[in-house]
Order: C-alpha cells, then sequence, then structure tokens
C-alpha cells in the first residue's frame, strides 16, 4: 500500500516536470506578449475587449471575473503595439495587472495593495440617548475583515484599505450601524448609537468578528450588562457580583474584598477612572463603595496583565465613570431600606459639556434610635450607638473641539459609627459619680483627578491624568468622669485618638499610536508620591485641672514611584494575535531604591472561527501592602509602603485557556493558571494589628506564595434567559521559614472548590423580572489547637500546624424580583427580594472562647456568623 | 378627614413592620453554630511547671496534656526524677508513676539566691526531659510613698545590667470593716475583707498610662513591666491609689432579677494595698509575653494562635526562677 502511494508521487512528479520543460521549450519558441497587434473597438467593456484581444493574439486570459465591473468603454484603439503594452493601457484602469508563467495563458488579478492605499478612520462612539461614551463598541469591516474595540474613552482607531468598505458598528444592547462608505479619505467620526427597548433584540453579535481581541483572563460589564448585575439591597452592586465568578472569592461577610487565585485582598488594583483607591467597601463589606447608577463599565482582569496596568499581583478592577447626559436633565432616586441614594445628570453645554453627580446615604442610624430610648430608659446605665455611611460621585466634562477634552472627576465615601456608654453612679466602691466612655469610628476614602484628552492625529490618542487618592481611617476613644465630691473640680477626661492613612498625588500620560496596521502601540509614563501615616496616637488628658498632651507613632513615610510602560497589540496572522509589553518600576523609599522590569506577554491563537487559545506569563509587582492581620479584614486595616526592610511583592503568573463560543447564545472558557509570588508578609503568632501598631515593621516574616487552579465558565449573554454557571477547583499555599516549621500551610483565604451560577430571566412578558445567584464555596481555612494542657488552673492550647482545619463551606442564594413600567418617560422600578434568602449561617471567625462540650468530653469551637437572611425593598425612578 | 389620618396611619404601618423585620431577623439569625472537627491529631507530651522561688521549697507540677477529644490522655508513664543544683545531684525520686492527672513532686529543698538548678525527668524508654534555671536574687527597689490626697507610691529600680530579667507587679487591694446588708440594715460580717485586684481601668487615675509613655511600657500590672531594655538604666513605677475621701464602700454580691447590682455596704476601717515586686527569669518573662499575646484578642476574630513559651524539651510547660518583695503599704490603719 504504502508502495503503491510512492508510486503515484514519482508518476505526479515526473508529469509536472515534463509539463514544465515543456512549457519552456515552447516559450523559447514564442512569447505572446511580443506579438504586435491593431485594434479598434467602440462600446465594448472589458471582457469583451479581452475576449477579443484572446482571438487575436492566440492566447486565453485566466480572471475572476469579480475583479471587473461591466461599465462599457466607449473606445480603445492600439496600432501596431504590442499586447504587454497593450494590456497594461487597458487593465490600468482596474487596477489589474497580468502575469506570464509561459504557454498562452496569461493570469489576471487585481494589483496587490500598498501602505500608500491605506486610510484611517477614527473617532468616538456614543450612546445617541445621553451621549454617553461607549467603551468596548466594535466597529468592524466585513469586507476586509479588519475591526478594533473603542477604548476607555470610546475612541477608536482603525486603518482600512483603499477600497469600498462596509462599516459596521456595533454595542451590545444597542442597535447596529452599518454603513457602506466609498470616502477613501482619512475621516473622523462620532458613531451614535441607538439603545434596544425590547429585550427580545438584544443580542451580541460580535461573533464573526476577530476572535484575537476577546479578552482572556478577564470578565466586562459594559453600560448595559452593568443594569443585569445581581442586585444587593435592591441595586445591582458592581462588587459583589465579581465576587461570585469562577477565580474570585469574598474575602468573607464582614470583609467584602476580593482575594484572586489565591491573593490577598490588597493585591487588587481597583482603579475608579483610571484612580487607584484603596477602599472599595462600606459597611465592613456588605455595600461596595460605588453608586452603580454613576458606573459606564467595569471590567475585571484576572490575569495575562497588560503593560499599563501596575502596582499589584492579583488583579485589576478597572471601574469607569459615566460622563452624564450631553443632551437632557436626567436622574434616578432610589429608595430602599437601608439607604437611599438620587443621581442627576445633564448638560452643562449642550452637546459639549456635561456632569453626573450622584450621592447614597444610609439611615441605620435613624431607625436604631427609637430602640436605643427604650431600652435604655430605665437604666442607670446605658449604651448608644449609630452607624452610618454616605459616598459622593461627582464628574463634569468639557469638550473643546472635536480633538480635546477636560474631565474632572471626585469621589468620597465616608462610613462612621460610635458606640457610647454612660453610667451615672448612685453607689460606688470607687469615688466615681458619672463616667461616659465614646468610641468613635471612621474611615474615608477620597479621590479626585484631572484629566486631558487629546486626539492627536487619526492614529494617536493621549490622555494626562492628575490627581490625589486618599484614604484614612480614625478612631477616638474618649473617657469622661466627675469624682465625688467636688464633681465641678474633679471633672476629668482622656482622649485617645488613633489615625493612620496614606495620601498619593501622581500623574501619568499615556499614548495609543495606531499608525501601524498590525500593530496598536500603547505606551506611558506615571509618577506617584505616596505619603503613609503607619499611625499616630494622639493622647491628651485633663486630669485635676492638669492638662497633658502628646502625640505618640511612626513618622510618616514618604516614597517615589515612576513606572515606564510600553506594550504592542500585534494582529500577527488573521489567527495569531500578541499582546506584549514591558513595564519599568522604580521606587524609592528613604536610602533605598527597587527597580524591576515587569515582561508581559498574552498570545491567541484561533483554531476556527469558534474557538481560540491563550497563553500568558505577566510579573507584577507591589509596592505596598495592608499590615497583614490574622483575623477577619476590616476596612480599617492599615497600607504600609516598602521599606528598607520590607522589599516589594512580587509575583510571576502563567495562564492557559481554551474560549469557544458554542452557538450565538453559549460561551464555554476554560482557564488555568499558575502563580508563585515573593516577599508576602505574614503576621507573627501572637501579633496583630487592629489600628496599627508601633512596631509594625519588626511584626510580621516574609514567605513565599504558589497557587494553581482551573476555571471553567460557561455563559449565555442572549436571549431572554442570561446568566453563567462557574467552578474553579484552586489550591493556594504560603511558605514562611519560621512559620508552621517551614513547612508549607494553607493560605487563609483558600478555598479548594467554587460553584457560582447566577441567572436573570423574565418573569412575565413585559414588566416582571426576576434574578437568582447561588454560590458555594469550600470553608476557610482556620488554625485550632491540637492539645490543651493545665498550668495552675488555668487551661492552655497547643497549636501544632498553621491553619490545620476549615470552617464549614459557604452557600448562600440571593433571590431579586422586580417590576418596571415605564410612564410618561419615567421608567419605575420597584424591588424586592433576598440576600441569603435560605438563611445559611455563613461563619465569618471561629470563636476562641473554646467551650466544653456539653457532657465535658472534649472542646467544641463555634462557628460566628453575621448575616441570616436579609429581605429588602427599595423603590426607584428614573427619569 | 381622610387626610389627617393618613400619615399617623402610614406612621403605624411603617412601625408595624420595621418591627416585624427586625423580629423576623433576629429569630433566623442563629449566629453561633459548632463546628466539627474531625481530623484532629493529637500528640502526647508531658507538662512540667516549677517556678523557683528564692528561699521557697522546690515544687515540679508534672501532668499531661489532652487532645480535643478529652478522652484522649496521657498513657501511664513510669520516670526517675532528679533536682541538681550546681550540677550536683541533690535529690532523685525514682519510679514516680506519671499520668494525664496533675501531681506535685515537693523536693523538699529550699532554693538558694545565686545558683544553678537543674531538674531531670528520665521515662523508662529512655527519654530524657530537663531545664536548667538560675535564681537572682532581687535588687530592691527604692520606694516612696505620699498619702492623703491623691496618694501614691513609686518604686525606682536600678537594673543589673549583667542579668537578663524583667520585674513585674501584682497590686491588690484590702478593704477591711464591717459590712451591712444595704435592704436591711442589718450587719453581716463585723470583720469583712474584700480583696480587689488592681485594676487600672477601675481607678481615675488613668495618668498611669500617661506615665507609662515615658517609663516605657506600663500594661496591666500582673503583666511584666520591664525587660532587659533597661538593663543599668534606673526606672520609676508609679502607682496611685484612689483618694480615701470615704470610709463606706459598696461590695458587690449578686444582681437582682432586672440585672442591677445587689450591693452591700463596707465601713472601713482598715484599707491597705500589698505590692509585690517580683524579678523573674527570662524564661518566666518569654513565658508571660506569650501568655499576654494569646490573651489580649483571645475570644475575637483577630485572634492569632501563638503557643505559649516553654523551655522543656520535648514537652510542654516551664522551669523558671522569681524573687520578690511584698510591701504594704497603708491608706487607713
Amino acid at each position: 500500500m504504502i508502495y503503491h502511494h510512492k508510486l503515484s508521487n514519482i508518476i505526479i512528479l515526473i508529469f509536472v516536470l515534463t509539463l514544465n520543460i515543456g512549457n519552456k521549450i515552447f516559450a523559447q519558441q514564442q512569447n505572446p506578449l511580443d506579438k504586435i497587434l491593431t485594434i479598434n473597438l467602440k462600446n465594448r467593456n472589458i471582457k469583451e475587449i479581452l475576449k477579443h484581444l484572446q482571438g487575436k493574439a492566440k492566447v486565453s486570459f485566466n480572471y475572476k471575473s469579480s475583479i471587473f465591473t461591466n461599465e462599457p468603454l466607449t473606445e480603445f484603439t492600439a496600432e501596431n503595439e504590442k499586447l504587454s503594452e497593450i494590456l497594461i493601457k487597458l487593465l490600468k484602469p482596474y487596477n489589474v495587472e497580468f502575469k506570464y508563467f509561459g504557454g498562452n495563458s496569461i493570469i489576471l488579478k487585481p494589483i496587490k495593495k500598498r501602505n500608500s492605499q491605506y486610510f484611517t478612520i477614527s473617532g468616538y462612539v456614543f450612546d445617541q440617548t445621553s451621549g454617553e461614551k461607549l467603551i468596548g463598541a466594535s466597529v468592524y469591516c466585513h469586507y476586509n475583515k479588519r475591526g478594533t474595540y473603542t477604548n476607555d474613552l470610546g475612541f477608536f482607531t482603525l486603518i482600512l484599505p483603499n477600497d469600498s468598505i462596509f462599516l459596521e458598528v456595533k454595542y451590545v444592547g444597542y442597535k447596529n450601524i452599518s454603513e457602506k462608505s466609498y470616502n477613501r479619505a482619512n475621516t473622523f467620526r462620532f458613531f451614535k448609537l441607538e439603545p434596544h427597548t425590547n429585550l427580545k433584540e438584544i443580542e451580541v453579535t460580535d461573533e464573526k468578528q476577530s476572535k484575537f481581541e476577546q479578552k482572556p483572563n478577564s470578565i466586562f460589564y459594559n453600560l448595559r450588562a452593568i443594569k443585569d448585575l445581581p442586585a444587593f439591597m435592591g441595586e445591582p452592586d458592581v462588587l459583589r457580583a465579581v465576587q461570585i465568578l469562577p477565580g474570585v472569592q469574598s474575602s468573607g461577610e464582614s470583609a467584602g474584598g476580593l482575594n484572586v487565585r489565591g491573593g490577598g485582598s490588597d493585591q487588587n488594583l481597583v482603579l475608579i477612572d483610571g484612580v487607584p483607591v484603596y477602599n472599595i467597601v462600606h459597611v465592613f463589606g456588605l455595600f461596595s463603595i460605588i453608586n452603580p447608577v454613576a458606573v459606564n463599565s467595569v471590567e475585571l482582569i484576572k490575569g495575562g496583565f497588560s503593560a499599563k496596568y501596575n502596582g499589584r499581583l492579583s488583579s485589576i478592577l478597572d471601574i469607569k465613570l459615566k460622563d452624564g447626559n450631553y443632551y437632557k436633565l436626567a436622574g434616578n432616586v432610589n429608595i430602599g431600606m437601608f439607604l437611599s441614594s438620587i443621581t442627576l445628570q445633564g448638560p452643562l453645554v449642550k452637546n459639549k459639556s456635561s456632569f453626573i453627580a450622584s450621592f447614597r446615604r444610609t439611615y441605620f442610624d435613624a431607625f436604631y434610635q427609637p430602640f436605643q430610648y427604650f431600652s435604655n430608659r430605665k437604666s442607670l446605665k446605658n449604651y448608644s450607638g449609630w452607624y452610618y455611611f454616605y459616598d459622593i460621585v461627582a464628574k463634569a466634562n468639557y469638550k473643546i473641539g472635536n480633538r480635546d477634552k477636560i474631565t474632572i472627576s471626585f469621589f468620597r465615601g465616608i462610613d462612621r459609627g460610635k458606640i457610647s456608654e454612660k453610667q451615672i453612679f448612685s453607689d460606688t466602691v470607687e469615688n466615681l459619680l458619672k463616667h461616659e466612655h465614646n468610641k468613635q469610628l471612621r474611615w474615608n476614602t477620597l479621590m479626585s483627578n484631572l484629566r486631558w484628552d487629546r486626539v492627536l492625529t487619526d492614529k494617536i490618542f493621549m490622555v494626562n491624568t492628575a490627581g490625589i487618592t486618599k484614604y484614612d481611617t480614625k478612631f477616638e476613644d474618649e473617657i469622661l468622669w466627675e469624682t465625688k465630691p467636688k464633681p465641678e473640680q474633679d471633672f476629668s477626661h482622656v482622649k485617645y485618638t488613633q489615625t493612620s492613612g496614606n495620601t498619593d498625588y501622581f500623574f501619568n500620560s499615556v499614548f495609543e499610536i495606531n499608525s501601524f496596521i498590525k500593530h496598536k502601540i500603547v505606551t506611558g509614563v506615571e509618577l506617584i508620591y505616596h505619603d503613609f501615616n503607619t499611625g499616630t496616637l494622639d493622647y491628651s488628658t485633663i486630669f485635676n485641672k492638669n492638662e497633658y498632651d502628646t502625640s505618640l507613632g511612626k513618622k510618616n513615610i514618604y516614597s517615589f514611584e515612576k513606572i515606564l510602560f510600553i506594550e504592542d497589540n500585534w494582529k500577527i496572522s488573521p489567527r495569531l494575535f500578541l499582546n506584549c509589553g514591558m513595564s519599568i518600576n522604580s521606587i524609592a523609599v528613604k536610602n533605598k531604591e527597587y527597580l524591576k522590569i515587569q515582561p508581559r506577554l498574552s498570545l491567541n491563537f484561533a483554531f476556527s472561527k469558534k474557538a481560540f487559545i491563550n497563553v500568558s506569563y505577566t510579573k507584577m509587582q507591589q509596592n505596598l501592602q495592608v499590615l497583614p492581620n490574622n483575623g477577619v479584614g476590616l476596612p480599617i486595616d492599615i497600607w504600609i509602603p516598602v521599606t528598607e526592610k520590607l522589599k516589594p511583592q512580587l509575583s510571576e503568573q502563567s495562564t492557559i485557556g481554551i474560549f469557544y463560543s458554542v452557538n450565538r447564545h453559549y460561551r464555554l472558557s476554560l482557564e488555568s493558571y499558575i502563580k508563585f509570588m515573593q516577599n508576602l508578609v505574614e503576621i507573627k503568632e501572637g501579633e496583630y494589628f487592629v489600628f496599627g501598631g508601633f512596631e509594625w515593621d519588626n511584626s510580621f516574616y516574609t514567605g513565599k506564595g504558589f497557587s494553581r487552579g482551573v476555571e471553567i465558565m460557561i455563559e449565555k449573554q442572549t436571549g431572554k434567559v442570561r446568566g453563567w454557571l462557574g467552578y474553579s477547583l484552586s489550591k493556594s499555599e504560603r511558605i514562611f521559614e519560621n512559620i508552621n516549621n517551614g513547612k508549607s500551610f494553607p493560605f487563609k483565604y483558600d478555598r479548594r472548590h467554587q460553584i457560582s451560577a447566577f441567572m436573570k430571566f423574565p418573569l412575565t412578558k413585559k414588566k416582571w423580572n426576576a434574578s437568582l445567584s447561588w454560590i458555594y464555596t469550600t470553608g476557610s481555612p482556620i488554625t485550632v489547637p491540637s492539645s490543651v494542657y493545665k498550668i495552675d488552673n488555668k487551661i492552655y492550647y497547643e497549636f501544632t500546624d498553621r491553619n490545620n482545619e476549615r470552617m464549614t463551606a459557604y452557600h448562600r442564594m440571593d433571590v431579586s424580583i422586580s417590576k418596571s413600567k415605564i410612564y410618561k418617560n419615567r421608567k419605575r422600578t420597584l424591588n424586592f427580594g433576598a440576600y441569603n434568602i435560605y438563611s445559611h449561617l455563613n461563619p465569618v471567625f471561629v470563636s476562641t472562647n473554646y467551650l466544653l462540650s456539653s457532657d465535658k468530653s472534649k472542646l467544641t469551637f463555634y462557628e460566628v456568623g453575621l448575616l441570616p437572611i436579609i429581605p429588602y425593598i427599595s423603590y426607584e425612578i428614573s427619569f | 378627614m381622610k387626610w389627617v389620618f393618613c400619615p399617623l396611619y402610614l406612621t403605624l404601618v411603617m412601625k408595624f413592620l420595621f418591627k416585624s423585620y427586625i423580629i423576623i431577623l433576629i429569630t433566623l439569625s442563629s449566629c453561633i453554630k459548632e463546628l466539627e472537627i474531625e481530623n484532629s491529631t493529637y500528640k502526647q507530651k508531658v507538662v512540667l511547671w516549677a517556678v523557683l522561688d528564692i528561699d521557697s521549697n522546690i515544687n515540679l507540677k508534672i501532668s499531661g496534656n489532652k487532645g480535643i477529644n478529652l478522652n484522649d490522655t496521657l498513657d501511664e508513664k513510669i520516670a526517675d526524677i532528679s533536682l541538681f543544683e550546681d550540677n550536683v545531684l541533690l535529690k532523685k525520686i525514682w519510679g514516680e508513676k506519671i499520668t494525664g492527672t496533675m501531681k506535685i513532686i515537693n523536693f523538699n529543698v529550699l532554693a538558694k539566691a545565686n545558683k544553678n538548678y537543674m531538674i531531670e525527668v528520665n521515662f523508662a524508654d529512655k527519654n530524657i526531659i530537663s531545664q536548667i534555671t538560675t535564681i537572682n536574687k532581687i535588687i530592691k527597689p527604692e520606694l516612696e510613698f505620699s498619702k492623703g490626697e491623691g496618694a501614691q507610691f513609686k518604686y525606682t529600680i536600678t537594673d543589673d545590667p549583667l542579668i537578663k530579667d524583667a520585674y513585674r507587679f501584682d497590686l491588690k487591694k484590702y478593704y477591711i470593716g464591717v459590712l451591712y446588708d444595704s435592704m436591711l440594715n442589718k450587719v453581716i460580717d463585723s470583720n469583712y475583707t474584700f480583696i480587689k485586684k488592681y485594676d487600672k481601668f477601675d481607678e481615675p487615675s488613668i495618668n498611669y498610662n500617661f506615665i507609662s509613655f515615658y517609663e516605657n511600657n506600663i500594661q496591666h500590672y500582673t503583666f511584666p513591666v520591664s525587660d532587659q531594655l533597661f538593663s543599668g538604666k534606673s526606672k520609676s513605677f508609679l502607682f496611685l491609689l484612689s483618694n480615701p475621701i470615704s470610709n463606706t464602700i459598696f461590695v458587690p454580691s449578686g444582681t437582682y432579677a432586672n440585672g442591677q447590682p445587689i450591693r452591700n455596704v463596707l465601713v472601713c476601717k482598715k484599707r491597705y494595698a500589698v505590692v509585690k515586686c517580683l524579678k523573674i527569669s527570662n524564661e518566666y518573662y518569654q513565658f508571660l509575653i506569650t501568655e499576654n499575646k494569646n490573651n489580649a484578642i483571645l475570644g475575637t476574630s483577630y485572634y492569632n494562635p501563638v503557643n505559649l513559651y516553654s523551655n522543656i524539651n520535648g514537652g510542654l510547660g516551664l522551669m523558671c526562677s522569681q524573687s520578690q518583695r511584698t510591701d504594704t503599704v497603708w491608706v487607713l490603719k
């Protein structure tokens, strides 16, 4: 059989060679292109002329009929000219050339396009009704199979061949714009897309586009998809939505941080309009700091990081705010059980300038007051307290011509709480008459920036941003008392105020260069000046009329960070796309400077129109971190910088993923990763920092981390029923020389299995919608004693391994139902539902007041949970 | 008329709804649940405890640890226990039976100052546990005392730079007098002694903390207040007692059903404080440091477990030494 196959190959080879030799011999005899001809034809089209020439020169022309149009020629004449000269003259207007390889056959084909025959179309894509920029909208030419996406500012640049084009602009939830254009000059366009009003019409229509421009390792929610996010207490919550994605875990119900692919909750870069913020939660993690009404898009990146992102090891949460309505005043009012919000947006100068402002506040404090009054009214000792948070988001922008835009953004979120204890003594062991103890806690997140976007040329886009980001905490502990018998004289007072926080002043300049057909280059520079207050204690007292005042703590630490980055998005071939880049990060603190180069690489290869594979490698550096605590994280955690002793954290992450579009409804992804981390910190045994400590730099060890995992996700983004189902299998470990005898131990947020599901569907044809989300994760590791012993009747515990046990599994289902009605251009929505609908006790920590079981046969550990079922109702009006 | 009542009606409905909501939440939130530990790894260990005090009998408390399942205890062992002074065998106890239950071994030997002591526990299976400790005599601190309003006393210690040790204070207040039942106005005890451990939070003299900022770390008074850091330097510790304005104090003796404390009246005849100033060995200091770290945040979500310092090779517990000076400070004699 093999012999037969070889023989047939030899015969074919001989046949081909014979033909070639024959052709060459014939060609030596006569070249048809040298034939001298005379023709004179009128009212013939090109095909008829070619047919005429075929007959005269006894040659045959091979060509695709599509390269010529059927337009008639009025006249074509040639007198005693060579066939080659006639063909040049005849074919030139059609951009067609001829090739002769011997024999009688002459091939006609279009002249290959050169660079000079390309033109650039650039511009912005907007929402037609509000003028809001559309981030990630696709601009695509089917004819040439070339396309691009709008950037974070809704801007795009597309270089196209100089032939007729059929351009299509698309965005999920909006009607497509399709247009034919024969304008081959460089153009600057504004595409305004009209939103769909009918659910049926909403489809993801970019499946025909290049798969390479899809982003692996990330999840993107656009303007419309944000409305579909799982709701918490009546409004979609960005953070809660992200927390149930595969590969992402929450730090716990009382913390609300993100733990992405085995990383710590301080290893996520949260950007609001490009500015990093240090705290992302309110109420110990129950609410995220951003009002979703003011958000344009959210993207979570878990790996394969672009070189433009720097400063954290594990993930990027990039939140873009809306610009505000450019055409008319619009607003949104949401009244809920726990908090209410109001958002206004509108033009400052129509079509040129707009604003958006949003305010939210809770009213737990107002509700709680009557209960306090009734509980304390008969008591000499009474307790009282309150808690509230509010946040403000504001943004305004002004367009100067078509090429410049100035934007100013502001965000502030404040949480405050107070516990007060008052006691009046009718009798006392000591001599107190009155005693009052107040504890107050406040944390504050602030961000503000000024940005200038400029389209330098059709192919170069520039963004300059300068701003400030601040995070600070304050804890006040105040004791006042009066003593017998002279309260007017012996009034005394003592007050501790513990503060910490950090402020960053920054400037960055980013250039997006689209000058090359296959390359998109992004480069930039960033300068950050960090100012860290790692904990200060102010103490003041008045005792018997004497006043004392002092302040303790470390001095502020200042550091200066410089980042230079460059990346290339290179479309190597229709099947192969490469994102490669590099970031150089240098940070100087006191007399020490750390300089690191971080390579970034991500390669996509398409198997077919439906499937592609991605591999990536990234190295990241982190120059600050939260003081580690072994307990549950609180938003009052203290950020510390690198110091002469504490080196920057480093990570190397490699990922591989397969992405498959099953059909136009379903998408399947399978991703795996492996991540190494260095210079991580773990607190020494017995140490803790609730409000910081003055000796924090001697209170932890540094070590390594290692995590790996697999994530599977199936998504349905179209149709009436939308949602996803995800699963992740992961393992995250830490290795420290001085902890656990140098053996590896599970990271405190290591959760082996996670299953999550989200579904949004209509209950009725028009008005009623519902959403369901469910999550299950393996319990968090905890350290429990392995034995117990007594000394002098005191019980002590022996701990052998770090994180040797696990709490019970975490699982929860949230339900949200909404009814919407549009009346006189006002959309009214009633939301109700429940958080943790089957009221599963999800443990936050294990109580260390170990108790004996009822039969005294064993030590019993008790898990403490915080949030049972929380039903809610809210009412929203949009106008 | 209908509209007049409407807000009232709404308020009532809202109140009812909100109350119901809170009740439902409280009912459903079972905040604590037992955690099942399935794979506890229990390793049997012997626990030794010996604090050698100058001019006091040397005792050794010996027991074993237990597993999470308290039925897992130390298997019975036979051991020979030896006491050495400056490497000379002073006493040996043969064939002592050791179980998980605590046993006190009294050597009937007085500990002397500036001597090295070693205890060796030799099990039949050749497993030897031993530890050495040294007793150093306390350097007598200077004591200043003032009485009357703002009564205070102050210890000033100049430490020996050559010895790694630490100081701690233990202070108790004594109130002696006639105890009356405050409700029935009847004498309960005509010579009643009420002892109160000193707690800085009871006192208006919060400037303890203030002083501590300059005088290193005074934390709790039963906690080591000094360490090797101030070796060779002079250091003062100031204690303030509440002013003896009235000799009548109220002694808690329980609570009424409504949670209010029941207090009996004690008319003081005598009132004084007993202060122990202890010089403790470095091992004891390390032990107390770890013990304090464990206690400081025990029961909170910030608990970061730490094993107690132990200098017993292969076992648990401590062998250490201390010397002390006790002073009585009279407030009302």
